[in-house]
Order: structure tokens, then sequence, then C-alpha cells
């Protein structure tokens, strides 16, 4: 899976986006494969939460294509850096919303929203309102929500950046074990050096704004990531994204 | 243990009757200078005949013109939210009905419409204005990201109103249904004085009025305690019903946590 033989789902092409104050992202080029696990790191403000909301399709390129396998963008899930998660709705609305605004009724659903629920460990927090929830239980929520509707493709926007150390290591696991079960294709936005080399099949490494893929590194690790957090490779791995970086840093700086 | 809270303005509500009784009594005031607080009670009592009629009078019409300003307020809001140039084009008449005090308007009204027309229709004027602009400003203020999550399922923009928006404002519109509500009362007693309506269509506030004109001043306080109790109805119920429906999940209504 970490290899390049597995389909393109979506591919990059030269894809620019302005803002007003200038350029965010400028010839950006990238692929994601079929099941594959591909972060995206880079410093604050090079264009990493807009490349998303591109292929999400809440904003348009102003130049360049994004191209989908199918011909059309798949259904996708997105979780946003805050959990975003209405607060007036149970958790067990909240994760129903997608299928709800699809039309299907509150009784056919019952059984997706409770194993959603399950997979994510809120078996019990159905019933409760996010303010009674902890900054964990609140990510999770919002990713039940993303996956309620076994999206082709999950896009992901610094989902852990706001928890503490030992939640986010427990939800890097959990992530994993999701998609061992589900063959997710995922692609994830982070600032976080380990958490890229712990989580991707594959890293893309971003420049300074205006965003461009600078450097790529596949990431050679056991599937389950048993112990792999301690190996020495992964430290290895580590070394060489924060290498890239600063490559990509001083590149833009030049 | 602590004591109720209602306790201390209860003591300081006694406290203060207990004193003008007082006062009124050592001093022999005359009743048509200051009745004492056992006189307005025992005013309200024997004049109930033309006291509860006058009571229903004014609710029947401060309810009215809440109801309406709530449905005219929020219809207007969801059209302003849809369509920010309708917004643009007739906000700035709604600050100046806003501004316009209602006691100048009252007179003019009555020339054009029935007095009970009249009065409901100051009620209402009153009440719209922060009803609109707190639904106004709930309506547009929706988490950026809820309605990209929104977008994103491809919801309609009937979904987006009736799952997102309406419930996102329902804090905003509800404080603006708060504020309507005392002044819808506000509204009613103001016209109600201006049209000075007698017979079967007469309020509270004409009462007061009519009393002072025939120096009755007893029964001016007693109408003036039931303004002020219709008031402190209007209040309960509109905070209770607030609280009720913001409780499981706003910070303004939830249970305070232990601890
Ligand atoms: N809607 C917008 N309007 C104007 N500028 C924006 C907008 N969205 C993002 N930007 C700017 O574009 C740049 C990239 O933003 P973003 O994609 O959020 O960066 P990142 O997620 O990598 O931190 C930033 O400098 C940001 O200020
Ligand atoms: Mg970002």
């Amino acid at each position: 899976m970490a290899s390049g033989a597995a389909p393109t789902l979506v591919r990059l092409e030269r894809v620019g986006k302005v803002f007003p104050n200038g350029p965010a992202i400028e010839d950006l080029s990238l692929s994601v494969g079929e099941g594959e696990v591909v972060s995206l790191v880079g410093p604050s403000g090079c264009g990493k939460s807009t490349t998303l909301r591109l292929i999400a399709g809440l904003d348009a390129p102003d130049t360049g294509a994004i191209v989908w396998s199918g011909g059309a963008a798949p259904a996708m899930g997105f979780v946003f850096q805050d959990p975003t998660l209405m607060p007036w709705a149970t958790v067990e609305a909240n994760v129903a919303l997608p299928l709800r605004l699809r039309g299907r009724d509150r009784a056919a659903m019952q059984g997706e929203v409770r194993s959603a629920l399950a997979a994510l460990g809120l078996a019990d927090a159905g019933g409760l309102y996010p303010r009674e929830l902890s900054g964990g239980m609140r990510m999770r929520a919002s990713i039940a929500r993303a996956l309620i509707e076994r999206p082709r493709l999950l896009l992901m926007d610094e989902p852990f950046a706001a928890l503490d150390e030992m939640t986010r290591f427990r939800l890097n696991d959990d992530l994993l074990r999701l998609r061992r079960d589900t063959g997710a294709t995922i692609l994830f936005v982070t600032h976080s050096i380990y958490e890229a080399a712990y989580l991707s099949d594959r890293i893309v490494v971003m420049s300074p704004r205006p965003g461009r893929a600078v450097a790529e590194i596949a990431v050679d690790a056991p599937p389950d990531r048993e112990g792999y957090r301690h190996a020495p490779a992964f430290m290895e791995m580590c070394r060489a994204v924060s290498a890239a970086l600063r490559t990509a840093g001083a590149e833009a700086a030049a | 243990m602590t004591p109720p809270r209602a306790l201390a303005p209860l003591t300081a509500l006694a406290l203060a009757l207990a004193a003008w009784e007082t006062l009124v009594r050592v001093n022999g005031v005359p009743a048509y200078i200051l009745p004492a607080p056992s006189l307005v009670l025992t005013t309200l009592w024997s004049d109930r005949a033309v006291l509860a009629p006058s009571l229903l009078v004014t609710l029947r019409t401060a309810m009215a013109a809440l109801f309406l300003a709530t449905t005219g307020g929020l219809a207007l809001a969801i059209l302003f939210a849809r369509a920010r140039w309708l917004e643009r084009a007739l906000y700035p008449f709604a600050v100046i009905m806003q501004v316009t005090p209602v006691v100048a308007i009252a007179p003019l009204l009555l020339i054009y419409a029935e007095p009970q027309t009249a009065v409901l229709a100051c009620a209402f004027l009153v009440a719209f204005f922060p009803i609109l602009a707190n639904a106004s400003l709930g309506l547009s203020s929706t988490d950026r990201g809820l309605v990209d999550l929104f977008r994103l399922s491809r919801a309609t923009r009937m979904q987006e109103l009736v799952h997102l928006r309406l419930p996102a404002a329902l804090p905003q519109i509800l404080a603006g249904i708060r504020i309507g509500g005392g002044l819808s009362l506000v509204g009613a007693v103001v016209a109600e004085i201006a049209a000075g309506t007698a017979g079967a269509g007469a309020g509270l506030a004409f009462r007061i009025v009519e009393a002072g004109y025939r120096l009755n001043i007893p029964r001016m306080f007693a109408a003036l305690v039931l303004i002020a109790l219709a008031g402190l109805v209007i209040f309960a119920v509109l905070n209770w019903l607030s609280a009720r429906l913001l409780s499981p999940w706003h910070e303004s209504a939830a249970p305070r946590r232990l601890g």
C-alpha cells in the first residue's frame, strides 16, 4: 500500500490559488493513491488548509486542475481542526447529520450511527451534548461523522493539534486501526513531524507561502506500526522530514 | 444552607411597604395624596370588576403584539439572511421606526386607525425591532465551519436554514423575544394613554388616566401595581421558556457544574 502501485485516486496538477493578499499556493502538484495515507506537512500559513478545501470542493482553484480517477469527485469526509459539532444536537444527531441531509429516515440509519459511534469508542456517549465531552471525545465524534458515509477519501486538517499528547497518541493509533479495518484513503494535514512519520505511507513537504510540494518521502514501516514509535527507523524518518522542511524554508528565503 | 435567592428582594419589598404604611398612618396622610399599601390592596379587590377586564385587554394587546412582532421579525430576518440587498434597502427604515419614540407616533396612528388597532400597532412597532435585530445578528453569525460542513454534504438552502442557521441563532432569537416581550407592554401602555379609549376596550393605562381625572388615587396605584405585575409575569414566562429551550446545550442555561 505504500508502494506507487496503488491506482491514483486524485491528482493535483500545478494548482494555484490567489487570495486578495496574494497567492496562497502556486504550482502545487501531488497525488493520492487508493488506500494510501498521505500527510501534508509545512510551515503554518503555507496553504495546507487551502489545499484540502480545494480538494473538497469548498473553494475553486484559480489555476491548474484537480483530476479524479472516476472523472467526478467521490464522496469525501472532512475533519476540521475544530471538532465543528452542532452544540444544540446530541453526539448521535451530530454523527448522523450527513445521512440526515441526504434525506435518510431516522430508523434506517440507527444501525450505521451506532456502529460509527462504537468504532470510535463513543458507544455510551450518543446521548450527550458536545459541551459535556472532553476535547478528545469531541474530535472522535467529528471523525465518526466524517466516516458515516464511508467516504472514498478522508480529508483531515490538523485534527489533533489542539489535544494533549496522550490523547493525541491514542487517537493516532485509533486512526491507524480504522484505516486497517476500512481501507480508507486519507489525506492528513499536520504540522507535527512525529505524527506525519507515524501515520503516513507517504509525506509531502510543502514550501512556505506560496505553498508548493517540494519533497516527497515514502515511509517504509510495518502496516500495524507495532512498536514503530520507538524504532530507530522512526527517528530516522523524523530526521529526514525535518531536514526536508529546513531545505524548503531555506530555498524560499534565498 | 444558603437562603433562597428570592429572600433578599422580598425582604426589601416588605420593609419598604411597612415603612410606607407606617408613614401614611402616623402622619395621617389623606388617601387622595398618598394611599397606604393596605388601601391599594383593598382597592385591587373592591375595584376588580373594573380592573380585571382592563388587565385582560392590556395583556391581550401586549401578547398579540409580541406574537406579530416575533413572526414578522423572524420572517424579515430570514429574508435579510437570504438577500443582503434587501437588508441594505430596508434596515435603515427599521432603525428610523425604532428611534422615533412611540409616544410621538401614537397620535398619528390614531387618526388613521381604530383605537384598538392603533394601540396594537404601537405595541408591535416597539417590540418588532429588537426581535428583528437580534434574529438578524444570530442568523448571520453561524459558525463558518458548520456552514462548510453543510455545503460538503450538499445541503439545500432550506436544510441549511432549518437544521443550521435557525438552531444556531436560537439564543439570539430568544434574547430578542425576551426584550420584545417587555417592550410590547410598554408600547401598549403608552398607546392606551394616547388613545384614551373608554368602554369595553379600555386597558389598564386608560384606567390610570381616568382615575387621575377623578382623583381616585388608590385606583391609580392599583392599576399601576397590575401593570407592574403583568410586566413581571411576561418577563418570567419568557425567561422560563428561553431556559427550557436552551437548557440542554447552551452555556447561558446549562446547570452549573458542581465543584
Ligand atoms: N479566505 C481567505 N482569504 C484570504 N486569505 C486567506 C484565506 N484563507 C487562507 N488565506 C491565507 O492563505 C494562506 C494559507 O492559508 P492556509 O491554507 O490556512 O495555511 P495553513 O493551513 O498551511 O496554515 C495564509 O497566509 C492565509 O492567511
Ligand atoms: Mg491550516
